[in-house]
């Protein structure tokens, strides 16, 4: 019980010292109509809204809670605008998600052979996947921040399997993203960056994303080539291939960013889960799927089962 | 105390904008391009929202558009632009095929579309499959029987000509030339491609009178086709199947092909009617040599299936008289300055 209290208050604790650290100096000039800085927190807007009666009170003291909201408003967004460029050069607060690419146990081999649940043998050439809305949480204090926005997870390219970003101060427990491309970014035209189509990520004669995509040679295969090919994708109702994806870490271990720390997340992807996650897919019976509709939905729910969390390294 | 609080805001407001310019992303040591507003025309509703939401117009964008809709670097031979399938004096369709040509001596499964009105269009091709002017060019840019290019070569083909360079700065403000803007660029020169010129629109305009036979026609056309070929686009729009046998050969189920529902088989995208006149052959895969033979599969021949429009179940009456009437009208439909705009021919450089 001790322990769980005190897991608690470290998580409470570090971010909201910070925060109000960079408040009060960013607003040490401005006359608090008698308001301690020290209590600028969201109770006191709660306490001040209460204190004026808003149907009584005179004029002059709602526009000093009004000006007041409106300073802090302004100050969080001199906090949070261009914050990146600045703490990039101020501060290392460095966070990084690696990933490794396992099928069976054994780390992915560009001509392994790997046996599914169903006893089909298989190799993989291609793996590619987006992930999207990628973040840190804390389940106690609620508070989330983006690591990135989108990224595209490729297995030819080593690089694409760290995910660094430098970020705010702050404490979580865990690590939450999205696998694929929302609605939004899949039908208000051309994007650019993770989501360009020159990443042969896109379905051009049906708009969409491919949100996952993975490609090899089986025995089992009754596809040209003995292939297997499956680009998963669809983003309308009914088809939606997007699944969410939260990596809680293990109870006694929290992410601390802080100044001069690095933290590396590794997270494992175990592949087999691909054909048995949640639902068989027997590679003899489906060796290709390349539309939306039923059995990408299936391949969807096993792709969500890929992740899990290996080990943290602080440094 | 009211002083004071007018300083903060004023303050807080120069802050603001402090915040605002220091994030600008685009290069505003280049000069800016030239605002350009799309003018609706009279009768039309509004166009789709969403079709530059994110895409403001510009000379500067759409002259760069128009480069590259006839430049041959989009393709991976060099022979097939936009422009080959999509020819202005077709009104950017193409005139006398039934499919498009593509590399390799290959042929298309569908007959080109004519482009204009586009900016009014909630989804692109026969089965609407794209669903928005931007990503529309990606389809026919790397289907391996059409420009079967890769968009990784065009945009470094792109960044190796110094004129791109210069037309990129001058649209976008920016030296980076990527898949994006050259998307948006060209969904400026398309969607401001607009035909409603034709005498139809003059006479409703009041700038001319129909003749007796047209007005005839007119009245037939309002009667018997203008469910579907709404005006004033000419189009609603929709999907249907009009009864039109499966080619065995090409084996296209139209909209079931991006929808896979049974109910969407044989369904098309009803084309808009202006400049029927050049657009010829006509319906998804050119089967009609002429406007006459789409007439008489409507009076004559629409065969009945599980997905056949209800509209056309009993076929439509109509007598010899009124199919020359009703081709009077179809006429009108033309828009010779649409056409002969030298705003959308090739341009000289």
């Amino acid at each position: 019980m001790e322990k769980f209290v005190a897991f608690i208050l470290r998580l409470l604790n570090c971010p909201t010292q910070h925060h109000t650290k960079d408040l009060s100096l960013a607003i040490s000039d401005i006359d608090w109509a008698g308001a301690p800085t020290k209590k600028l927190t969201t109770n006191t807007f709660q306490l001040s809204t209460s204190d004026n009666n808003w149907a009584g009170a005179p004029t002059k003291k709602l526009s000093t809670f009004d000006f007041r909201l409106m300073t802090v408003a302004l100050s969080l967004l001199l906090l949070t605008s261009c914050r990146k460029d600045e703490s990039l050069e101020s501060s290392q607060n460095l966070v990084a998600i690696r990933f490794h690419i396992l099928c069976n146990g054994e780390k992915l081999a560009p001509n392994g052979q790997y046996m599914n649940k169903s006893g089909e043998l298989f190799s993989v050439n291609a793996f590619k996947m987006y992930l999207g809305a990628i973040r840190l949480q804390n389940t106690i204090t609620q508070q989330s921040t983006t690591i990135q926005q989108y990224h595209l997870l490729n297995y030819a390219d080593s690089s694409s399997l760290l995910v660094n970003e430098t970020l705010a101060v702050g404490t979580y427990n865990q690590l939450a993203f999205t696998i694929g491309v929302d609605s939004l970014h899949s039908v208000s035209g051309s994007q650019t960056g993770a989501l360009d189509p020159l990443n042969g990520m896109f379905w051009t004669w049906n708009t969409g994303y491919i949100n996952a995509k993975l490609e090899g040679i089986s025995p089992s295969s009754t596809a040209i080539g003995k292939a297997i090919t499956y680009h998963i994708g669809g983003f309308k109702y009914g088809e939606n291939t997007q699944r969410t994806v939260t990596i809680p870490f293990p109870p006694d271990l929290l992410l601390n960013l802080a100044d001069g720390i690095s933290n590396e997340i590794n997270l494992d992807i175990h592949l087999e889960q691909w054909f048995q996650g949640n639902h068989i897919i027997s590679i003899a019976t489906t060796p290709t799927v390349t539309t939306p509709g039923a059995f990408a939905m299936q391949l969807a729910d096993n792709y969500a089962t890929l992740f899990s969390f290996n080990k943290m390294i602080t440094r | 105390m009211k002083n004071r609080q007018s300083i903060f805001l004023l303050l807080g407001a120069l802050l603001l904008m402090a915040i605002v310019d220091a994030c600008k992303k685009a290069d505003t040591s280049m000069p800016a391009p030239t605002p350009y507003t799309l003018i609706t025309p009279p009768g039309f509703p509004a166009p789709e929202a969403i079709t530059f939401q994110n895409n403001p117009l510009t000379l500067e964008g759409i002259e760069l558009g128009r480069r590259l809709f006839y430049d041959g670097k989009l393709s991976k031979d060099g022979n097939f632009p936009c422009s080959s399938c999509h020819q202005q004096f077709a009104g950017f369709a193409t005139y006398d095929h039934s499919l498009s040509h593509g590399f390799n001596n290959q042929f298309t499964t569908r007959n080109a579309q004519g482009l204009f009105n586009l900016a009014w269009q909630k989804a692109f091709h026969w089965d609407g499959g794209i669903n928005h002017l931007e990503v529309q060019p990606l389809a026919p840019i790397t289907a391996p029987n059409e420009m079967a290019e890769t968009v990784e070569n065009i945009i470094a083909k792109l960044n190796a000509d110094a004129k791109y360079k210069e037309m990129f700065r001058a649209a976008f403000r920016t030296d980076n030339i990527n898949s994006q803007n050259m998307l948006k660029a060209l969904a400026q020169f398309l969607g401001t491609l607009i035909s409603a010129d034709s005498k139809y629109d003059k006479a409703l305009r009041g700038e001319t009178v129909f003749t007796a036979a047209e007005q005839r026609g007119y009245a037939l056309f309002k009667l018997k086709c203008a469910s579907c070929h709404k005006e004033p686009l000419f189009t609603d729009l929709s999907y249907r199947n009009v009864g039109l046998p499966i080619n065995t050969d090409l084996n296209d189920k139209g909209r079931m092909t991006v929808t896979l529902k049974s109910q969407d088989s044989l369904l098309f995208k009803v084309p808009s009617l202006r400049n029927i006149a050049y657009t010829a052959p006509y319906s998804h895969d050119g089967r009609f040599a002429s406007i006459g033979a789409v007439i008489d599969h409507y009076r004559l021949s629409v065969v009945n299936g599980p997905t056949t429009d209800p509209l056309l179940r009993n076929k439509l009456k109509i007598d010899d008289f009124e199919k020359l009437d009703l081709l009077n009208f179809l006429q009108t439909l033309t828009d010779t300055a649409f056409i002969n705009n030298k705003k959308f021919a090739q341009p000289i450089y």
